[in-house]
């Protein structure tokens, strides 16, 4: 090694490249995140399960029972349920990820300080055990809907679509955990916007529900168009169209690229002001 | 072959008023400047061939752990350059990244990873790294059942295990017991001899004096002197003498002391003298040290006995003087004066000591001082440090002896 420091003086397409060098480091780092959460604990690996069904629950009893919110007329109270979770578990595992990650970089300061560690991997593994963990629990709608007999070959699209959330993840973490070092306040605000964010997107309701003066609101929201494009694959068995697709592709690549820029221009600053 | 070449390294640490302000300042692409700065190194350059072993000495904020970091690669140097040849392994804290619910060797297996070795090297490590550790029959249990020292060793262990040219180490052989301290160094030395380079930040001159070749010395940011071992490692613990005895010297009499007495005649002030007559709080063990006891009186006394009462900081009674038992005269006490004990050569081994002293009336026949009344007694007037040139041992007392060599046969 020769020159001024490993890790900081690599241009971006070298780190960039670098990024999956550290794949087998980023897979460690995921599995242990997800021992660390499990292990220890009583009910183990079943608290995967016992979050996203309580919140299913509370907002299926709301919404469903209480508000008695329909998609249209003629939708049954099981046919809204299903609306609700095709829409709040994607979006639970993006907001959980969000969150969680965001502090990746604070809660590490050691690694960061103390050895020579490429801390871009931080918010990535974290990303990954988050959102492996909100799989599950779309798996388990999956297997319901085919019990349910809806499952069509649209499915065969929800991978890519998961992956496109994945990278648009991971982007928007790197940007926060790098944020979060300068203003601590960031992981603080963040529940609060991830808040505000989910009844901005379609979520507890659909985009036909929206009422037509507000349609521009959610056109200026990415989540909106992956969360159609959940509810297109899984509900109505119909490849989401090409505006779905050209959006979720263009954000994901636009912020998981912005995010890591942001960070390793950050980065040579980091280990001096965490 | 130069292993570290470092020309005017500097670094300065920004200063933010407001943690936005760092933020402003990175993503805003306009040159303005949001921060003050704080300068941690300035201006150092030095060379480190293949092989050397470096000793870097400085008191708390000299720019040590900053120098480490920026050769390490943790930090980017303000201005200057740096060159590295060869493979940099750092040792900056023992245990980074250790899970205290995981066991040692999956501890070993994560940590390997963190700095950066591939599995297939960590598994063929795993068994000399335990070796090395000596944590054969603790290495399946949890870590939070280690003792600091045991989790010392298995950092120490895994660090070594990833083979560098280069070992950046920061003051961390203080947390191991004596036993593997003195492995390491031993481990060092082989690593020294193969042709390893190392380079140990520490406060400890007498552990860097065996360590290494040559001593880097830091102040403030600046690079003092840079030259063999001893001769550094002496010329800082003169340094760090006088700054100590600087700091004695101006501190004056000790308020925290008991003082009591009848008040004929009062201890006025206490000094301790070095060889020049000057005044000196801290001395290496041989020297000549003076305590000068100057006093002030109304009346007339004949003879009054002196007491000097040395105690080590932990409470044990070290040594102690008095004129009483002693067929001494002092003479006539009377107006302001003062006494002088020395104490020469000083044979009290390291530590930092009380000084206590009080004036007692003079009295015929072996008297016990716990039976008198002192005219002023002033317990711990005066701190002082005593340092021995070699082995920092604490010993209480390093008897004179005498040596001879005799044939059996």
């Amino acid at each position: 090694m020769i020159g001024t420091g490993s890790r900081m003086n690599r241009s971006f397409p070298e780190s960039l490249r670098g990024l999956l060098g550290n794949f087998e480091l980023i897979r460690i780092l995921t599995v242990d995140d997800l021992r660390r959460a499990y292990t220890g604990s009583l009910m183990g690996l079943s608290w995967i399960l016992v979050k996203p069904v309580l919140i299913v629950g509370l907002y299926g009893v709301l919404f469903g029972i209480v508000f008695q919110a329909r998609g249209g007329p003629r939708q049954t109270a099981t046919e809204y349920l299903l609306v609700l979770l095709a829409g709040l578990l994607p979006w639970l595992s993006f907001s959980e990820a969000v969150s969680t990650a965001a502090g990746s970089i604070t809660a590490n300061t050691s690694l960061v300080t103390k050895i020579v560690f490429p801390i871009e991997i931080l918010p990535v593994s974290k990303v990954l055990s988050t959102m492996l963990s909100g799989l599950v629990s779309l798996v388990l709608l999956v297997v319901f809907l085919v019990y349910l007999n809806q499952v069509g070959w649209a499915m065969v699209l929800l991978p890519l679509l998961i992956v496109a959330q994945l990278v648009f993840t991971i982007g928007l973490a790197w940007f926060l955990s790098a944020m979060n070092v300068a203003v601590r306040d960031t992981s603080q605000v963040l529940p609060l916007v991830l808040m505000v964010w989910m009844f901005l997107s379609p979520v507890v309701y659909t985009t036909e529900m929206v009422p037509k003066g507000l349609a521009f609101v959610f056109s200026c929201n990415p989540m909106a168009y992956f969360l159609d494009g959940y509810r297109m694959i899984l509900l109505n068995n119909q490849p989401p169209n090409f505006l779905i697709w050209g959006v979720v592709t263009a954000m994901a690549v636009t912020i998981f690229l912005t995010g890591f820029w942001v960070l390793c221009r950050m980065r040579a600053h980091i280990a001096d002001f965490i | 072959m130069v292993a570290i070449q470092a020309k005017h390294l500097c670094k300065v640490y920004r200063w933010y008023a407001r943690r936005t302000d760092l933020i402003k300042e990175m993503l805003l692409l306009n040159k303005k400047q949001y921060h003050s700065k704080r300068v941690a190194l300035e201006d150092i350059s030095f060379e480190v061939g293949a092989g050397e072993s470096v000793g870097v000495i400085g008191q708390n904020g000299a720019g040590k752990s900053t120098l480490l970091k920026l050769l390490a690669g943790l930090s980017v140097p303000s201005s200057g350059s740096f060159e590295v040849n060869g493979k940099v392994a750092a040792l900056l804290e023992l245990g980074t990244g250790f899970h205290p619910d995981y066991s040692g060797v999956e501890n070993i297996r994560i940590n390997g990873m963190l700095l950066g070795l591939s599995r297939r090297e960590i598994e063929q490590k795993l068994p000399t790294i335990v070796e090395f550790a000596e944590l054969e029959e603790a290495i399946q249990q949890p870590l939070r059942t280690y003792s600091t020292g045991m989790q010392a060793r298995l950092a120490f262990s895994i660090a070594t295990a990833l083979q560098p040219h280069i070992l950046l180490i920061d003051e961390v052989l203080a947390v191991g017991d004596a036993y593997f301290v003195n492995k390491c160094i031993a481990h060092l030395q082989h690593f020294i001899n193969d042709g390893g380079t190392v380079i140990v930040v520490s406060h400890n001159s007498f552990l860097l004096g065996r360590l290494c070749q040559k001593i880097l010395w830091l102040e403030k940011g600046k690079l003092l002197q840079f030259d063999s071992a001893q001769t550094v490692s002496r010329a800082y613990d003169l340094y760090v003498r006088r700054l100590e005895s600087a700091r004695r010297a101006r501190a004056g009499l000790q308020e925290d002391g008991q003082r009591w007495g009848s008040g004929e005649i009062r201890v006025k002030s206490v000094l301790l003298l070095n060889r020049e007559g000057r005044q000196e709080y801290a001395y290496f063990r041989g020297e000549r040290m003076v305590v000068r006891v100057h006093y002030e009186t109304d009346g007339i006394y004949r003879n009054p006995s002196v007491y000097l009462l040395v105690s080590s900081h932990e409470g044990i009674l070290v040594t102690s003087c008095f004129s009483g038992e002693e067929p001494t005269d002092l003479g006539v006490f009377q107006g302001m004066g003062y006494v002088d004990v020395a104490f020469d050569p000083l044979l009290i081994g390291d530590g930092n000591y009380w000084l206590s002293a009080g004036i007692f009336p003079h009295k015929e026949g072996p008297e016990s001082i716990y039976r008198l009344d002192p005219y002023d007694y002033h317990e711990r007037v005066r701190e002082f440090t005593v340092k021995r040139p070699t082995r920092p041992l604490q010993t209480v007392f390093d008897h004179p002896v005498k040596w001879s060599h005799g044939c059996a046969s």
